[in-house]
């Protein structure tokens, strides 16, 4: 591109100076900025003061959006590869074509996918770009007929965490009150610390906490940016956190005897009785769970109003059966994890599980209150929190099981100092009640989350989760159902052995994802894909685009479009007291060259296929819009009309997009019931997962029916529990595991493109190497900076220079996010840092089938190369 | 009154040759589970199996719009009261966006 | 006044966002980095630290760098203890970049851009602001100061892990900090009496 284009396009107002408010898309939290203009050009991206996402400061990333928005290697038109074959690292050739024409023959092809099969259109996303992502999800695809839909990045997510957090908090995530928090215990994430949900705010939340005395405990192979400020880093062998938590839980509630016993009974399934089967036993007439009456000495359905004293723990005869309490079902289970019976899997010393467990334990201080706001609250100041580190491994849904069922037999769950969910309840705007939802219980008096991504109005959505019925889905997602995403789609379409369908993917829509990269070993995808017509929407001409795309359209930057609601899915807004925010995400300039707004291109699309009377319904029902804003379904509506919509029915007519463009943010104050909502609402958290239980017998009966023998659903526990991870066991000459973790100033594999990130990594001593423990390299004649070559068990082979450091496991690889980057569309990506997920098979063998999410570890083994090679 | 009806969204490919148009006549206070249930009758409507006795939510993955306007519970009437026709519209959703 | 900052090593997470603060307010070139972060490692398995500890100019209040300019075009402002460059008098003879014990000096010797096809908008915009040349440092962002704001990498802290603001002045959250933390100057047997403090990262 010449290099004054930008220039000559930008420099259409002169004598401006202006600062814009929007939203960063540098990652998944969507915090607030401003963009300063001054004669059309950015020169300053800001945080913005009056968004309590960020409060006025943001990360490297955001402040790096600047090179992203003028990076010369953007796509800027739309583009058609010319070269035949596809192949990972084929030159594709393109050759630049019209919009009129991509469109078009878009168009013409998706017409006929539709009119035969509307299930040969698939779709894949990222989930950087939310509010995007979700309106193609919630109302193009459906439209359109099709069911094919994965997230990418689906395998890196909290699959696992997702679940739970619906299942005990009624949310998509969870953070801890660190506010009012005294003992912070992370598994392998770095809340506020680098990484993970509400980044800006967090960081100074966590830091004021660690400033007044908050301790910290980091449990992680390797010492990240988080263990770097821990009070304690614990070095764990990596997949073994649930075997440390269940160690943790034994300590508790058996041999220390700390769990807050009134919140069990009251707030979760603790008392419910289990029969020897391991179901929730049920009175014959009403088939409500029962519990046993001490008083009465006889069991009694859990709402009964008669009810007296409620037993928490023993077991009792019930219909000739001896049916114990969860909570002693619970102490059972977890029995067995002795802290040595622990330390063997995880080589953390027996004395220091015990030292965690009663830190932790009497730092939960049960039954102690605090007033906040005139409420009494129970006061936990205590919190476990976890995420992708500790359960991205085929183990994810036991240990996810075991370190969420910390907070909850302490009681610190949704109250001030404990692990809060993000954002369960909201009243809405004072005037206008919107957006609002709540959770409410089931028939067995179980949590029933109001909302989870998306704000679906007067919960219309029933009981969850949802029965598993068929594998007529390459994305597993009408037999395993309730994670919210998966990227398991190209491991199904190539497993033939487990696998057929009735139906091929004819094209790939891909909005942004670099799935070749990111979704394990590039090879799967590929396969999958390979025959596929590929449409992708792009900043750069990635590795996936390279390989697999037919068609590139160039995308807008977060900096260049418009989307009125970015926050609006929820669960990256900070949790604790302070603020609501809505903010608007405005272009800070205006779409360079002939970038084009995917949800603007998706209207259209929807217009050409006359699709345009069902996606403005179902824009109705994602934004959860009422009369007199709802859309007409005959109307044809430009994105600005349908934004304004949105923010009309949201917050009154006074608070179109005008009020947004001008005033950026919608602030309101939170209320203590909205914040600490377990004491008013009266829903109880199942520590028993008894819905599994009954999923696994109907996915054995579905699997058996098909004659697949390749899923197991051996790991559908209802309670906690470890078994190793694929990666977990030493086999003959793999003697070492590898891992990937995060760095504050790198996103997935997208920013590596952006020089000023490119630079920190090059001044940071670990992030472009492989770290390896100092004594282990020695043992194998490496030495730091030397050539070395990384080969998995379970194939694929990746090379690196050698970091040594004292900062990680002896038996660990580390490598940072994804780089190794080899695309000529990011020149300058390429060849910095590590291609780690080469390592990384998709398959059934490797994924946690619970959770549809996989082992992110490999068994390896390290050699040193020569010079040179 | 006249209701027509338009079904639309990831359709059940099993039931080959479902029609997605039906022009039906109901009572004027006919709810919402009333047209389904009457849907349900029709041999070749993509929305057997849909709904149990008693249940009283609609199916996860079904939304259902009365002249545009989303319809929350099975009760709800289709409205209508001046008796003139009604512009059903029934989404089927995909599994991941069902709630 | 003496402006100064503190830098909180407790607080501070190694994240860089200081460094691209600074870089995007400034404009500055590949390779000119007036905040950056040093990393530290020490220990043995499983007893390891590691500490970050961003760095920048010193603003000293005997600054060599002044001293041995031939010129006069390094200087520290009286009214407030900001040293800086004047960049018409600057002839770039480096001679502060030795002086300088803290490595705060840049020196743009050739050509140096991001990109390969050249500078982009934005460094078209922002790199008009530098010579090469000529010697740069950290000026506490001077025309941000001018405007009554606190210097982009104090601002923008996401720990709120560097406080800005008046070392002479009692009442001061830096004079506060200081004095209750034991805030301590890098390397003081240097003599230079730098106007950054760090408060100690365990305390």
């Amino acid at each position: 591109m010449p290099k004054h284009e930008a220039i000559d396009q930008a420099s259409q107002n002169d004598n401006e100076d202006v600062w814009i408010q929007s939203a960063c898309g540098m990652c998944y939290n969507q915090c607030g900025i401003r963009g300063h203009r001054v004669d059309g050009t950015l020169i300053k991206i800001e945080g913005n003061p009056d968004n309590p996402i960020g409060r006025g400061r943001l990360c490297a990333r955001g402040l790096a959006g600047i090179q992203l928005l003028y990076d010369p290697h953007r796509i800027d038109y739309p583009l058609r590869r010319t070269n035949p074959e596809k192949g990972i690292g084929v030159d594709p050739k393109w050759e630049r074509i019209s919009w009129d024409d991509a469109l078009d023959e878009i168009t013409e092809r998706l017409a006929t996918i539709k009119e035969n099969d509307p299930r040969g259109l698939y779709f894949s996303g990222t989930v950087i770009c939310l509010a995007p992502l979700s309106h193609a999800l919630a109302t193009f695809l459906p439209a359109f007929g099709t069911p094919n839909s994965f997230v990418s990045d689906g395998h890196q997510c909290g699959n696992a965490e997702h679940i739970l957090a619906r299942t005990l908090h009624g949310s998509v995530t969870t953070n801890p009150d660190v506010e009012h928090c005294d003992y912070l215990l992370l598994f392998g994430c770095q809340a506020g610390l680098g990484t993970y949900y509400a980044l800006t705010t967090m960081a100074q939340d966590v830091a004021d906490a660690r400033d007044r005395g908050m301790k910290l405990v980091v449990v992680d192979p390797f010492l990240s940016s988080a263990a770097e400020k821990a009070d304690e880093w614990v070095p764990i062998k990596p997949g073994s956190d649930g075997a440390l938590a269940c160690a943790i839980l034994n300590l508790l509630v058996n041999e220390y005897r700390i769990f807050d016993a009134d919140y069990l009974l009251e707030h979760a399934d603790g008392p419910y009785l289990l029969t020897e089967d391991g179901w929730y036993a049920r009175d014959p007439g009403s088939n409500r769970p029962l519990v046993w009456d001490i008083d009465a000495g006889k069991p009694r359905p859990f709402d009964d109003p008669e009810l007296g004293q409620v037993a928490l723990e023993g077991a009792y005869q019930v219909e000739g059966q001896t049916c114990r309490t969860v909570f002693e079902t619970l102490k059972g289970t977890v029995a067995k994890w002795t802290p040595e019976a622990a330390s063997e899997v995880t080589t953390i010393p027996p004395d220091m599980i015990r030292k965690i467990a009663r830190d932790f334990g009497e730092a939960a201080c049960i039954e102690r209150t605090i007033e906040i706001d005139g409420r009494e609250l129970p006061h936990r100041p205590a919190a476990a929190l976890y995420f992708k580190g500790a359960h991205g491994h085929d183990n994810a849904w036991p240990t996810s099981m075991a370190i969420e069922l910390l907070n909850e037999v302490v009681g610190a769950s949704n109250v001030p100092g404990g692990l809060l969910g993000t954002t369960p309840v909201c009243d809405g705007h004072p005037d206008t009640g919107f957006p609002r939802w709540k959770p409410g219980a089931n028939e067995d008096g179980l949590l029933d989350a109001g909302m989870l991504l998306y704000n679906d109005p007067y919960g219309v959505v029933p009981g969850w989760p949802p029965p598993p019925t068929d594998t007529e889905l390459p994305n597993l997602r009408d037999l395993i159902g309730w994670p919210i995403t998966t990227c398991f789609t190209p491991a199904a379409l190539t497993d033939k052995e487990n696998f057929s369908f009735d139906h091929k993917p004819e094209l790939l829509l891909n909005y942004g994802s670099n799935l070749l990269m990111s979704a394990a070993r590039p090879e799967v995808t590929f396969e999958a894909f390979k025959d596929t017509f590929v449409v992708s929407f792009n900043l750069h001409s990635d590795e996936t685009a390279e390989a697999l795309s037919d068609i590139v359209l160039p995308d807008t930057s977060y900096m260049e479009r418009l989307d009125p609601l970015p926050n609006f899915t929820r669960h990256h807004h900070p949790v604790g007291l302070g603020n609501w925010g809505h903010t608007i995400r405005q272009p800070l300039v205006e779409p360079l060259h002939e970038r084009r707004h995917f949800t603007e291109v998706l209207l259209e699309l929807g217009q050409r296929l006359g699709l345009t009377e069902t996606m403005n319904l179902l824009t109705n029902n994602l934004y959860g819009l009422v009369a007199p804003h709802a859309l007409d379904p005959e109307r044809t509506y430009s994105w600005r009309e349908i934004s304004d919509q949105a923010y009309r029915s949201w917050f009154g007519d006074e608070h179109g997009l005008d009020w947004f463009e001008t005033n950026g943010v919608m602030r309101w104050p939170k209320k203590v019931e909205e914040v600490f909502w377990k004491p008013f609402v009266h829903a109880r958290a199942p520590l028993y997962n008894e819905w599994l239980k009954r999923a696994g017998e109907q996915v054995d009966e579905i699997v058996e029916k098909k004659g697949i023998k390749g899923v197991d659903t051996s790991g559908f526990f209802p309670l906690p529990d470890w078994r190793p991870c694929r990666a977990h066991r030493a086999r003959e000459g793999y003697d070492m595991q590898a891992i990937y973790y995060r760095v504050p100033w790198h996103t997935f594999s997208m920013t590596y493109e952006n020089p000023w990130l490119d630079e920190i990594s090059r001044g940071e001593p670990y992030s472009y190497f492989i770290c390896i423990n100092t004594k282990t390299a020695r043992a194998k004649n490496i030495t730091d900076g030397d050539p070395i070559e990384v080969e998995g068990a379970d194939g694929g082979t990746i090379r690196g220079r050698a970091r040594l450091t004292e900062g990680v496991h002896p038996e660990v690889l580390a490598v940072a996010n994804n780089g190794g980057h080899w695309a000529k569309g990011m020149p300058f990506a390429r060849g910095k840092g590590v291609f780690f997920n080469q390592l990384l098979p998709m398959d059934l063998e490797h994924s946690d089938l619970v959770s549809l999410s996989m082992d992110c570890d490999a068994r390896v083994r390290v050699t040193r190369m020569a010079e040179g090679a | 009154m006249d209701v027509a009806v338009k079904i639309q969204g990831v359709l059940d490919r099993s039931l080959a040759g479902c029609k997605n148009q039906f022009d039906l006549t109901l009572p004027n206070d006919a709810t919402a589970g009333d047209l389904i249930g009457r849907l349900a009758e029709q041999p070749d409507a993509p929305l057997r199996d849909a709904i149990d006795p008693g249940q009283t939510r609609f199916p996860r993955h079904i939304r259902m719009f009365s002249n545009g306007e989303m319809l929350s519970t099975l009760g709800q009437p289709l409205v209508r009261q001046d008796g003139l026709g009604v512009n059903v519209n029934i989404v089927i959703l995909n599994p991941m966006m069902g709630g | 006044m003496r402006l100064g900052m503190v830098i909180d090593l407790k607080r501070c997470i190694g994240c860089y966002g200081c460094q691209i603060a600074c870089k995007s307010e400034n404009g500055t070139r590949p390779g000119t980095t007036y905040a950056r972060v040093v990393k530290r490692e020490w220990g043995e398995f499983p007893n390891v630290k590691k500490l970050s500890i961003p760095v920048l100019c010193m603003h000293c209040n005997d600054p060599p760098c002044v001293d041995v300019c031939p010129t006069g075009a390094s200087q520290k402002r009286d009214e407030d203890g900001v040293v800086f460059i004047d960049r018409e008098a600057c002839v770039g003879c480096r001679a502060c970049m030795m002086g300088c014990p803290y490595g705060a000096r840049y020196f743009q010797d050739e050509t140096r851009d991001y990109f390969e096809v050249g500078e982009n908008a934005y460094e078209q915009a922002a790199y008009s602001a530098h010579e090469r040349g000529v010697v740069e440092k950290c000026d506490f962002c001077r025309s941000r100061l001018a405007q009554g704001e606190e210097p982009a990498c104090s601002a923008n802290c996401m720990c709120k892990a560097r406080i800005f603001g008046d070392l002479d002045d009692p009442d001061s959250e830096v004079r506060r900090l200081i004095d209750e933390h034991g805030g301590f100057q890098l390397n003081p047997e240097l003599g230079t009496d730098p106007s950054v403090y760090y408060l100690p990262p365990e305390r």
